[in-house]
């Protein structure tokens, strides 16, 4: 089947899950149509519509509608969504954020700056610039708890995942592949190349919001210097740290 | 109010309760008790809502004492479970499916949980703070439990003082479905990346459950569930849920339980129904599973029949019959009256 401007086709995916897939791709376009599903999706919640709808996973290509089988059906649910496509939205949830996040480049922080750049035929400084000089869509979370994937980097930065992938990439770690790039919210395996290194969790169990990202958002990277960095992390583990200094600018989407 | 202590955590034992939900966008997966009708069936015996938070057991060696007042509490596990309780004069073994009261100062033990890889028990009244909306426990990111991990010796669980209620037990057929190695599954949402001779495979051959297992699935081996071409083997990232089936490039499928993470990037066949994948939880590796396909319809009707099973398992509880005879029991009557030989009919 092909997919049209501005639609979607539905998969099953188990008793609990309908699948809206609107590409296969990662594009920059389709994640602004799952974002834009997502808010018509939580609009009719708020106006209780869409009863037996429990939540919604965004991914790059797709939308997942979580539902309850004992007050929805599939069949019926793909018709109802279908009528909020052609419904005029008025008010949408849809409330991204812009986001600037520090980061300290190469060093320790960044342990694969100088390859990236043997790699890519670029200087070093020139990666970090074409980095923090981007700014970036949340595509989705996901992998681990907290992990954004975000893009799209500059052409210049396209590379494929490592061939050996860390055992241990450290919580921070800012690291790209392919046209993506992400920060580790966690210590965990993985197989990007890392630039650099945040001082702030991404992922706080004890915040009520505990990932600073949803799909949709806007981040920067700003570099700092590792004194920066260092009172950061001290600021950070005095509890002194106030995470919405992160935040440039909330925008109430249309 | 009384207070439980572990006094041993066994392998892995956590608080587990419905799931977190609404933040599988953040990547947090819903974690809950991998045999939800469990959980409903013991927290009715011990007089809980169903959605109050139980412990889930792996494997045993749980040892939880009852320190301060009387507590009431039930285990659901298969009927091989070996568990005893135990008030240091006398040491009685627990059935599974049905409530007891236990005293200060007895010990409850579930040494094994026999047949199945895993059993819950339930106390009246457990009660844990909640984390982000459910107290279940996901130790990856920190989550849920008492301190985000599993149970460890020393740690002490909030529970009610037992009721004089009597003691319930649930003897409804439900309780077996579990034994049965048939899955069923609803094709999709990514089928139409493997060959027709794979799909055959999938839902001709038989599985056999490997030995990685646990709260986030299950590897399963069996004849070469084939993708179409090489580059079928690979999707852009898509939303995982319990139940997905993965294919990775081996053909070899992985079937994501309760601690499912969000999001992956091999195409997922079919999804297991949700009231199947206790079963794989359960069992023990070399277990041999197979797969049948039934239409959406029929997935729907059987989770409405399920959940209607457990409400009427949960009407029918009944009270449990004092069958233990004291000695002073016996001496009231002469019950070797008329037998004279032994081996005579």
């Amino acid at each position: 089947m092909q997919h049209k401007e501005d639609s979607w086709i539905p998969h099953f995916a188990g008793d609990r899950c309908l699948v809206l897939e609107f590409g296969k791709t990662i594009d920059r376009h389709l994640v602004d149509q799952v974002v834009a599903m997502n808010a018509r999706i939580s609009a009719a919640l708020l106006e209780d519509k869409l009863d037996g709808v429990l939540e919604c996973v965004p991914t790059f290509r797709s939308l997942a509608v979580i539902y309850d089988p004992l007050r929805s059906h599939p069949q019926s649910l793909i018709e109802e969504l279908r009528q909020l496509d052609a419904d005029e939205v008025q008010h949408t949830a849809n409330n991204t954020s812009r986001f600037t996040i520090p980061v300290h480049y190469g060093d320790e922080s960044g342990p694969d700056l100088a390859e990236v750049a043997t790699l890519t035929g670029l200087a070093e400084q020139h990666v970090i610039d074409l980095h923090e000089q981007t700014e970036f869509s949340v595509y989705m979370l996901g992998f681990l708890p907290g992990f954004a994937f975000l893009g799209d980097t500059p052409k210049a930065l396209h590379l494929p995942r490592r061939t050996e992938p860390r055992v241990r990439v450290p919580a921070g770690s800012v690291a790209i592949a392919m046209q993506l790039t992400g920060v580790y919210p966690w210590d965990s395996p993985g197989g990007w190349h890392i630039l650099g290194k945040c001082p702030i969790p991404l992922f706080d169990a004890q915040h009520d919001q505990p990932v600073l990202f949803k799909a949709g958002d806007t981040v920067k990277f700003k570099s700092i210097s590792l004194e920066e960095f260092n009172d950061i992390t001290e600021q950070k583990t005095r509890g002194h740290f106030d995470r919405n200094t992160l935040v440039s600018e909330t925008e109430c989407g249309s | 109010m009384s207070v439980v202590t572990i006094k041993r955590a066994g392998l892995l034992s956590t608080i587990q309760d419905v799931g977190r939900f609404n933040l599988r966008h953040l990547g947090i997966p819903w974690s809950g008790c991998l045999v939800p009708a469990w959980q409903k069936i013991a927290n009715a015996l011990t007089g809980n809502p169903h959605n109050q938070s139980v412990i889930e057991i792996w494997e045993g060696g749980l040892e939880i004492a009852v320190t301060e007042e009387n507590v009431r509490f039930a285990l659901c596990a298969h009927e091989s479970v070996d568990a005893t309780l135990s008030d240091g004069s006398q040491s009685i073994k627990i059935q599974p499916n049905r409530s007891y009261k236990a005293s200060a100062g007895s010990s409850i033990q579930i040494k094994s949980t026999g047949e199945y890889r895993h059993a819950i028990i339930a106390f009246s009244g457990l009660s844990v703070s909640d984390h982000l909306g459910s107290t279940s426990t996901y130790s990856k990111a920190s989550l849920g439990g008492l301190k985000g991990t599993a149970l460890q010796a020393g740690d002490e669980i909030n529970v009610s003082t037992s009721d004089n209620a009597p003691d319930l037990q649930c003897h409804h057929s439900l309780l077996g479905t579990f034994n049965d190695c048939s899955l069923r599954i609803v094709l999709g949402p990514q089928e139409d990346h493997f060959s027709e001779e794979g799909i055959d495979n999938l839902l001709s051959g038989d599985f056999t459950l490997g030995t990685d297992a646990d709260r986030m699935g299950v590897r399963l081996s069996g004849p070469t569930i084939h993708h179409r071409d090489a580059a079928a083997k690979d999707i852009v990232s898509d939303a995982i849920v319990p139940g997905s089936i993965q294919v990775p490039g081996t053909g070899q499928p992985i079937v994501l339980l309760s601690d499912a993470h969000t999001a992956g990037g091999y195409p997922k066949v079919a999804t297991v129904l949700s009231i199947d994948q206790p079963k794989l939880g359960l069992r023990r590796a070399g277990t041999c599973f197979n797969f049948k396909a039934i239409s959406m319809d029929e997935a729907i009707d059987a989770v409405r029949m399920q959940h209607q099973q457990i409400n009427d398992a949960i009407d029918s509880l009944t009270p449990v019959v004092n069958t233990t005879l004291s000695t002073t029991d016996l001496l009231k009557h002469n019950l070797i009256d008329g037998v004279i030989d032994g081996r005579a009919h």
